[in-house]
């Protein structure tokens, strides 16, 4: 602390003209560390006063007409600011910032016309006009922006708003999943996002009962595996959605089964088919996802209840 | 007041991760005392906006663990899908270690989902901040507010090419078919061929329809990985007509950090005004960690003074003899009472961890290599 305290004091003494960022101060503006008052028609106020008309019109492109024309009566016989007057008249989105960086101030830092201000000099009134011009500029810049800029806000909150939906509450996605759907993007964040998915090489979770004979049905719930297929989402927010696949079983006595399955939600119901062996026929299998399984399970227990219900009023 | 966003990098991090950062600029704060008045926050003079995005990952590992969950063990020609389960649980029960050995870096590298999603709320939180602050300057008849971004580690990437999406993405809709309705009156109001070319000139010198220039004025990237993982493109780079539109950059790295090296920090050529602070001080042995870089003068006086008007040039130029005083060029802070043996031996480990290619794989195993020299696995 006592080095820091030190070092403060001597860069106090020594080191005073480095510049700290510009802004307007109440009716002057601070620009290398200092309060400076502007030229009567620059100061913040008068020239804010001059230009409400045309900004309270929204007529920006008159407004920075009519700064330039206050700024270059104040530059007076000043030279070598053409260019900056030129990009007042049209600055075309362009940021009049003005910003510290070292001994200096610069106007269009990030700009091959950049101005230089040496702070370690004694400033000339005319570069303290060219500034206040140019922090009067960056506020009419930010005012003209303000309709797009809250256009811009409002689409990136629903875009990432369905970015983070689809995570969270479309069809969970496998990793590969998740990595060919990446793959399907635009380059463009701001472009939509997809509504169709695709499915590819999905294992599910399913039951497999036999339409033919239901002995031979078996209620384990066991793999099956989409190779391929889609859900297209309905609605808002990336929760529904159906969709279809292809299907390959392993789950029976009955080896590898084919087929199709169709998807609403979470709830999965499919056919396949398992060619028999030696003097067996083939079958049909119905496949049922794990969630419809149960759902048909909780109605068939709340149909039970029901008929219990239903004997003793009888 | 102007404005900082803190963006994180790799690791968990809870709501409120950026009071870590915030203080550490508050205690750097007392360094200067002729600067700041002894009873301010950093709050005072600057508004810090924290920008959280891990959650995202967490996300997509709950997803998957819950289908790994939903999946009986199968057999034959299928088992292979039960390893795969068997690895997502894995992944989503140990997800501290996933997250701290670099998993967030492959998920963001390698799922263009997860990225967007990750970039887009990066993006919301920041056009959302930037209108209503200046809208509330405007209104106020204030100067409107200077924005400025530190990001660290990962957060360096998803600062690049987040803010690229929005300088380049057609966000402003309605403009998009401006260029086409020009043109059609150009033809309507009978202009010759040279002023239509005169005036597609000056079209292609403008923005592309339906975009808006962020104009950020100042973006740190500390430990930037973004050479090595980014995704959309630099931010820092990108030219409308001549003109960047990030007014200043700065690159801040240490020496030693593997993160930095292995993420490429060191390499590439970059517009002429871009700062590259570089430091070598060991404070803590976890050298790569966001506070030890803010506590830094070298860097932390970047950011006072781009953001903070107290913070005149003499604070500035206290801050730069601060930065070459020993102190902040060798060990000090909790290993000031290390010997020689324990300074080489952390350095020599460093250095191992930083001998890796510059791709993501590599910087995860970086990041693991980088953990496991310093401890903290």
């Amino acid at each position: 602390m006592r080095i820091a305290t030190v070092c403060a004091a001597t860069a106090l003494v020594l080191g005073s003209a480095l510049a700290s960022a510009a802004e307007i101060r109440g009716d002057s503006i601070l620009l290398c560390d200092e309060v400076r008052a502007p030229s009567p028609s620059l100061r913040p106020m008068e020239a804010r006063r001059q230009l409400a008309p045309l900004l309270g019109q929204e007529e920006f492109q008159a407004a920075y007409g009519k700064l330039a024309d206050l700024a270059a009566a104040a530059l007076g016989t000043a030279t070598g600011f053409e260019r900056f007057l030129a990009l007042l008249r049209n600055p075309q989105g362009r940021s009049f910032d003005v910003a510290p960086d070292g001994n200096t101030e610069k106007i269009f830092r990030a700009a091959p016309d950049t101005i230089t201000i040496d702070c370690a000099a004694t400033l000339a009134q005319h570069l303290v006009d060219l500034s206040a011009a140019a922090l009067i500029a960056e506020m009419i810049r930010v005012k003209e922006e303000l309709p797009a800029a809250l256009r811009r806000k409002e689409r990136l909150e629903k875009a990432s708003q369905n970015a983070e939906d689809m995570l969270k509450n479309g069809l969970a996605m496998w990793p590969w999943e998740l990595w060919l759907n990446g793959l399907r993007l635009s380059k463009k964040d701001s472009d939509p996002l997809f509504r169709t998915q695709w499915v590819f090489m999905r294992p599910t979770a399913g039951i497999e009962i036999d339409t033919y004979s239901q002995a031979s049905a078996d209620l384990q719930a066991s793999v099956a595996l989409e190779p391929v297929g889609f859900v297209r989402y309905r609605g808002e927010g990336y929760s529904h959605w159906w969709g279809a696949s292809l299907v390959i079983t392993a789950s029976t006595s009955r080896g590898a089964g084919y087929g199709g399955l169709f998807r609403w939600d979470n709830y999965v119901l499919g056919l396949t088919r398992h060619q028999g062996q030696g003097s067996q026929s083939d079958s049909n299998f119905l496949l049922i996802g794990v969630d419809l399984y149960d759902l048909l399970n909780k109605k068939r227990t709340e149909l039970k209840d029901w008929d219990g219900f239903a004997a003793l009023l009888k | 007041m102007n404005v900082l966003f803190l963006l994180h990098g790799v690791g968990r991090h809870a709501t409120g991760w950026a009071s870590d950062p915030v203080a550490t600029l508050q205690k750097a704060m007392q360094l200067y005392p002729t600067c700041f008045a002894a009873n301010k926050t950093l709050a005072d003079y600057v508004k810090p906006i924290e920008i959280k995005y891990d959650d995202i990952f967490d996300t997509v590992l709950d997803r998957w663990v819950q289908l790994a969950n939903a999946l009986p063990t199968a057999g034959g020609g299928f088992a292979w899908t039960s390893k795969v389960a068997e690895l997502l649980q894995k992944a989503g029960d140990d997800r501290n270690t996933f997250a701290r050995f670099g998993g967030d870096v492959l998920l963001y590298a390698g799922f263009a989902l997860v990225a967007r999603a990750a970039r887009l709320r990066v993006n919301a939180l920041i056009a959302s901040t930037i209108y209503e602050e200046n809208k509330a300057a405007i209104d106020a008849g204030r100067s409107p507010p200077k924005f400025g971004l530190v990001a660290h580690s990962l957060g360096t990437t998803i600062a690049q090419d987040a803010l690229h999406q929005l300088a380049t993405g057609r966000w402003v809709a309605e403009q998009e078919s401006l260029a086409a309705e020009v043109t059609q009156a150009a033809t309507a109001a009978g202009l010759s061929q040279q002023q239509k070319k005169d005036l597609a000139g000056s079209l292609a010198s403008s923005r592309p329809a339906g975009t808006l220039a962020v104009n950020l004025h100042g973006l740190f990237l500390i430990s930037d990985t973004s050479p090595v993982l980014k995704q959309s493109g630099y931010y820092s780079e990108m030219q409308t007509a001549g003109v960047y539109d990030c007014h200043a950059v700065w690159s801040v790295n240490h020496e030693f950090d593997p993160i930095s090296h292995v993420g490429g920090a060191f390499t590439g050529s970059w517009r002429p005004d871009r700062r590259d602070v570089r430091v070598r001080h060991f404070h803590d042995r976890n050298i790569h960690a966001f506070a030890h870089y803010l506590s830094h003068p070298a860097v932390h006086c970047e950011v006072f003074r781009l953001l903070v008007p107290q913070f005149s040039g003499a604070c500035y130029k206290t801050a730069q003899t601060l930065a070459a005083q020993p102190l902040w060029n060798g060990f000090g802070g909790e290993l000031a009472g290390w010997v020689e043996q324990q300074k080489n031996q952390l350095k020599q480990k460093l250095r191992d961890a930083a001998r890796l290619d510059r791709a993501p794989p590599k910087l995860r195993e970086a990041i693991e290599a980088y953990f496991r020299s310093i401890g903290l696995l």
